[in-house]
This record gives structure tokens, sequence and C-alpha cells, in this order.
């Protein structure tokens, strides 16, 4: 009998010690979309590296600063060093509704934008980013690491969006790149069965990410002297 | 009942019968109490060998004893004599005893012996008019608080030496004893010196069946009356020095019952005896079929039937346990492993963009390393239950090992063993991830589930067979 117990507690003491080895998962981050767009912090810095048209490639660093009162609580990624008229990247803005959150993205400053990202990104999620609903995006991709082109950058929990208009051939259409608190960091534009341009990669972000001007809640708008301003309406609902 | 003292009854005759049938069951099934009883065989003939070698010609000892008579005063001479007849006695009687009990009162028959010839000593002295004289305090007679019985028990050489001048000066006659086939280890106290002529004191005489510690007293008494007038006092005045019970270190007032003579692991293998070196050792050779996991259609369909093949030696630990052994194994292995590569993520469409994907394999690896078994010996005859533990280095990565078993003796030199073992191997795969990515230059993601490492795990039927020095 004494043996007996010997062994059993022998065995339960191998059993702890291989259930100490048995791999541990930590909780899953969350998945919201604000999670993957762009910082709400002004001392940032980006750098993109841009294809044209006719496989030139430019570089170029654009800080992030808060548009004027006459465009809202949007923020632009501008290109301080370039004298062009159009020398803002994006505008972008995020804001959370009962769906989740909604960022979006604009061309122009006269442009109504797009959503680039909404609610919860998951396998298969889907939303239209315009307003007449031409436009759907549908998450096709989530990778732990995504390795740009010349697989010398990679960055961490990236989702993959591709935006297609149903007006257009399917062999056209966009993919948008968005790693975790990164925002944008690469973009395919796709134009046929062989034709593809890469469009936007993101080469670095400087910046502090404890700057003073972090945006913690993503329901609260500030306005351009950082005051909150509560129950601030999009440019699309300001539009109706 | 130990098995030490068992076997010594059993040598001495002392055994009862039904202990006795047991007892030769128990050595015909286990070889190591056998070899405990050879043991015993061997220290009987060691001590019969030293027994002759110390032995005294009967020439020798007539000299002595005739110059003894010529030296001694009268009262030594007769002091000498029952001594000398009981040495006789015990010697006689101990012809019936146990030959390993006598061995134990070797020392006691020496103090004896000591004793006489302080005696003697202290009467030469006295005859001589020797200022140096030995005390003696018959109330505190060395003789008559030594087990005297116990002691002469055994076939003495000193006994046998000096029994050929006790039967020539025929100072003692008539030897009563209480039975010739008594085996009590107290019969030498059953005495009756009846001869009128030996010089005892009256006390012995109204007494017949005085025992030789009454009369060594006795004599000793005689002895302490002829030193009344010495210069040196009486030990009965000297007392013992007393200590405080509460100075006394209270560890050495437990209960001797309370200390557990043997090993904690196993106290009845405590009897076994001591194995030397090689004998402590086991070799293994093993086998082991199996599953591998994680698995997919693919590894399931080329799955390898033989999983693990090992040699290994184990040696047991404590030299009277035989519960744990420790060793070292060496083998190889098949485990399933990752290998990564970059694909497509649709094949359809080019444009859809690559992925890392990681094909599970079959790899074979070999490794090295210690393990430490528990075994709990004779669960059944001849089978003992085992659980081990394996920590080992590999080509592949650390292998962690636990087999639970059993291991069965099919001779005294070889046997086999069976178990259900099971296997973990970890590695890192970040080495092979950046050979992989740098053999390309597109744009690729690596998915979550191929970003960590996946343990492998081998379930295993291990089977071998072993041998060991017997």
């Amino acid at each position: 009998m004494k043996y007996l117990a010997s062994f059993v507690l022998a065995s339960v003491l191998s059993a702890l010690l291989a259930a100490c080895s048995m791999p541990t998962t930590s909780a899953p981050l969350s998945a919201d979309a604000k999670d993957y767009f762009f910082q709400s912090n002004t001392t940032f810095q980006y750098t993109y590296s841009q294809d044209d048209t006719i496989s030139n490639s430019t570089t170029a660093t654009y800080q992030a600063k808060l548009v004027d009162n006459t465009y809202g609580s949007y923020l632009q990624l501008v290109n301080n060093q370039s004298t062009a008229t159009n020398n803002v990247l994006y505008y972008f803005k995020n804001q959370s509704t009962a769906d989740g959150s909604i960022c979006i993205l604009s061309n122009s400053v006269s442009g109504k934008g797009f959503v680039a990202l909404k609610g919860t990104l998951e396998m298969g999620a889907s939303w239209y980013a315009d307003s007449a609903q031409n436009i759907q995006a549908i998450v096709v991709g989530k990778y732990a690491e995504y390795y740009l082109p010349g697989r010398q950058l990679h960055y961490n929990d990236v989702v993959v969006v591709k935006y297609a208009d149903k007006n257009a051939s399917s062999d056209n259409y966009l993919v948008r790149y968005f790693a975790r608190d990164f925002g944008l960091i690469l973009e395919r534009k796709v134009t046929g069965p062989s034709s593809e341009i890469v469009n936007l990669q993101l080469l670095s972000r400087q910046g502090s990410s404890s700057s003073s001007n972090p945006d913690l809640q993503h329901d609260r708008w500030y306005n351009q002297n950082g005051r909150y301003t509560a129950h601030m309406k999009t440019d699309d609902e300001l539009d109706k | 009942m130990s098995m030490n003292t068992q076997l010594l009854q059993f040598l001495d005759g002392t055994l009862h019968p039904e202990q006795e049938a047991e007892l030769l069951h128990r050595l015909s099934v286990s070889p190591e109490r056998r070899e405990l009883l050879r043991s015993f065989f061997n220290q009987q003939a060691l001590f019969q060998r030293d027994r002759n070698s110390i032995a005294v010609p009967f020439t020798a000892e007539q000299n002595l004893w005739a110059r003894l008579g010529e030296i001694m005063p009268p009262v030594i001479q007769n002091a000498a004599a029952p001594a000398a007849a009981v040495i006789e006695t015990a010697a006689t009687t101990a012809s019936h005893t146990g030959f390993f009990s006598s061995v134990f009162s070797v020392a006691s028959v020496a103090i004896v012996c000591l004793l006489i010839g302080l005696g003697s000593g202290f009467f030469v002295g006295k005859n001589s008019n020797a200022e140096n004289l030995v005390a003696m305090n018959s109330a505190q007679s060395p003789i008559g608080s030594n087990p005297i019985g116990q002691s002469f028990v055994g076939q003495s050489p000193v006994g046998r030496t000096l029994s050929p001048s006790v039967h020539s000066s025929e100072r003692i006659a008539n030897i009563n004893h209480s039975s010739n086939q008594s085996h009590s280890p107290n019969a030498a106290q059953n005495l009756t010196p009846l001869n009128s002529e030996a010089p005892l004191s009256n006390d012995i005489r109204s007494n017949g069946d005085v025992n030789i510690t009454n009369a060594d007293i006795n004599n000793s008494k005689v002895n302490a009356e002829a030193i009344t007038n010495s210069a040196l006092p009486e030990i009965a005045i000297v007392t013992p020095k007393l200590i405080d019970a509460g100075n006394l270190n209270p560890i050495y007032f437990r209960d001797p019952s309370q200390f557990y003579p043997h090993s904690p692991f196993d106290p009845e293998e405590s009897n076994l005896p001591q194995k030397t070196i090689l004998q402590r050792f086991e070799f293994y050779f093993n086998e082991g079929i199996g599953k591998q996991f994680p698995n997919n259609a693919a590894t399931n369909v080329s799955v390898p039937v033989v999983t693990n093949s090992s040699i290994s030696t184990l040696f047991q630990l404590f030299p009277r346990s035989q519960n744990l052994w420790g060793g070292a194994t060496f083998g190889t292995a098949n485990v399933t492993m990752k290998k990564f590569r970059i694909s497509q993520k649709n094949p359809l469409d080019p444009k859809a963009g690559y992925e890392m994907v990681g094909d599970l394999v079959h790899v074979q690896t070999t490794y090295g390393g210690p393990m430490l078994q528990f075994r709990v010996p004779e669960v059944l005859k001849k089978t003992a239950l085992t659980i081990m533990g394996t920590a080992a280095a590999s080509s592949a990565g650390l292998i962690l090992g636990g087999e639970i078993g059993v291991h069965v003796d099919a001779t005294s030199d070889v046997g086999f063993s069976v178990g259900l073992r099971g296997t973990h191997l970890s590695y890192n795969v970040d080495v092979q991830q950046q050979q992989v990515i740098t053999q390309g230059v597109s744009s690729f993601g690596v998915p979550a589930a191929e970003i960590t490492t996946q343990p492998s795990y081998n379930l295993e039927g291990s089977m071998g067979i072993y041998f060991h020095f017997n």
C-alpha cells in the first residue's frame, strides 16, 4: 500500500510537471477597427514609399496634424517639404458607433472620404466603403506578421482589406494592409489579371507614442485647440 | 522477524519448523536471499579458519599451566579452577548451540579472560608484597554484572584452549548440564561444582545450583578481604559522578523504537546483501511504436512504424534500495516538426498574394540525456512497476519524456520491460523561418498559426530487453 501511494504520488507529480511544460496561450487582442488605423497623434511622422504609374518610386515623409476648423476634426498627413498644392496624403479620422469604430480616409479636402475600416475586423467581415454602396470592403486576410516587398520590413498583427467596385471589372480592385497601432502600411492596386501596382508602403514612423495628444477614447472629439467637443457629427452627417 | 534473524536461527537449528519451511521457500524464489545465505556460509568458513589459525598446541598449554601452578598461591589455583570448569562446561554446551551466536560472544570471553588475568596478577603481586595492588569491589564485580551466560554460550577458542588443563588437573568433576541438548544461552549457568576439594566458599557449597556469576562474586569477596589493608581505597567508596538529567540532551532519551534503522524507501530490502558496483547496473535496449502529434492526413499516411529506438543504462542509486535508479539514454526518435515555405495564398488568383505555410513532416532526430526511474519492486512475482522521466537534448530540440511500465525478470540476468511512453519535443522555428524569408523578395503574410512553435508529441508503446550482472 505504501509503495502504491508513492507510485501514485510520483505519477501525479509527473503529470503536473508535464502540464507545466504545456504551451500557454495569451488572451487575444482586440480586433476593433480603430486599433488598426492611424493614431490621433500629431507627433507622428510617416515615411512612405510611393510608386507612380511609370514605375518611378518616391519617398516622402508626412506629418500628422489637425486640419483647420473648416474641415472639422480630421487629421491629415501633410508633406511639409512639398510645395505642391496637393501635399496631403490622406485625411483621416475615426469615430465610435454602436456597431464599433468607423475609420474614415479621404483623398481630398473636398471629398467625402470612404470607410476604410469598420467594426470588428474578423476574416470575411465586410461593409460598404462609400455612401453610395458601390465599393464593398471585405477583410481577406489576417496575419501575425506581414513582410513588405523586399522583405526588409515587417509589421505585426496586420489585416488585409480588399476594396472592390461593383461597377468595375473583378480584376480591378484595391487592397490595403493595416497594421495594429500603425495604420496603413501597404496599398496595392490591381488593374488586371497580371498587372499590379504597389502604390504605397510605409517605411517608418517616427514620433512619441506617449505624446501630449493621445486619443485614448476615440468616441471623443477634439477641436483644433485640443478642447473636447461632444457629439461632433461626421462630415457625412454634416452634409445631410 | 528479519531475514537475517531467520537465517541465523536456521543455521543454528533453532528456527521453528513452519518458519523453516517458509524460509526455504523464500530462499528458493529469491536469488538475493540465497546470496545472503551464501555470505553466511562464507563467514562461517572464515571464522573456522581463524579459529584454527590461533589454536594453541597441547604441550604449550601444559607447560603454561605447570608454570602457573608453581608461581600461584593455592587460593589462586582454587579460584581459577571453577572458572576453568565453567569455560570447559561452556565449551561443551556451546557445541550444541549456534555457531553464529558464539561469534558475538568472543568479546565477552575476552573480557572474562582479562579479568582472570588481572586477578591472577593481583594475587601474584600480593604474594610478592608489591605495593601496586588491584582493588576489586565485590559489589561491582564486572564478572557479576556481565551476562556471562551469554558470553560462554559460544565455542570460544579460549575455552577450548583451557579445557585440557582443567581435565588434567581434575579440579572439577561431575559437571552437571541442565540438558545436553539444551540450546539455551543460559545453559552455562546451570553448573554444579560438587567437588568437595574445590576451595570454594561455604556459601557456594551450600548452594548446589549457584551459577558462575555468584561463584566469581564470592571469589571476589575473598579477594577483597585479602586487600583490606592495601593502600588503595575500595572501589565501593568511589561514587560515580552524577549528571543532572536536565543537562543531558533530550535526544539521547528518545525511545530507540522511534528510530527506524533501515532505508525509508524499502525497509524489507534492507536485508538484502549489498550489491557490487557492477551488479547495480542494468543495460537496456528499447523500441517504441506509436503515434505522433500533431498530425494531418499526410503524416498519418507516412507515419513510421518504429518511432523510438534507444539504448540506456540504469544504476541503482542506493545500495540497499531498489526504488530509485538513475542513468542515461541515447537513441533516435522520429518526431513531427514544421517545415516552412512561402506559397500563393490562392493558386487560382496570383494577385491574392503570398503567405507562409507550415507543413508537418516527420524528422528523425538523435537524442541523449539523463533519466531517473522510480521502481516498485516485487509488485508481482519477479515484476516491478516503474515510472521514469527523461530529459534529453536532441538534434531537433529539447525532448522531455515520461514512461510508466513494468519490468519483468525473465532470468536472473535478463529481463524485459514494457510500458507506455510519452515524449514532448520543443523546438524553435525562428532560424528556419528566417532562412525561408531571405529566399525571396515578394511580400507575404505569416498567419498566427505559423508564428508560434507548435510542440511535438509522441505517444508510444515501449518494449525493451535488459540485462545485468548477477
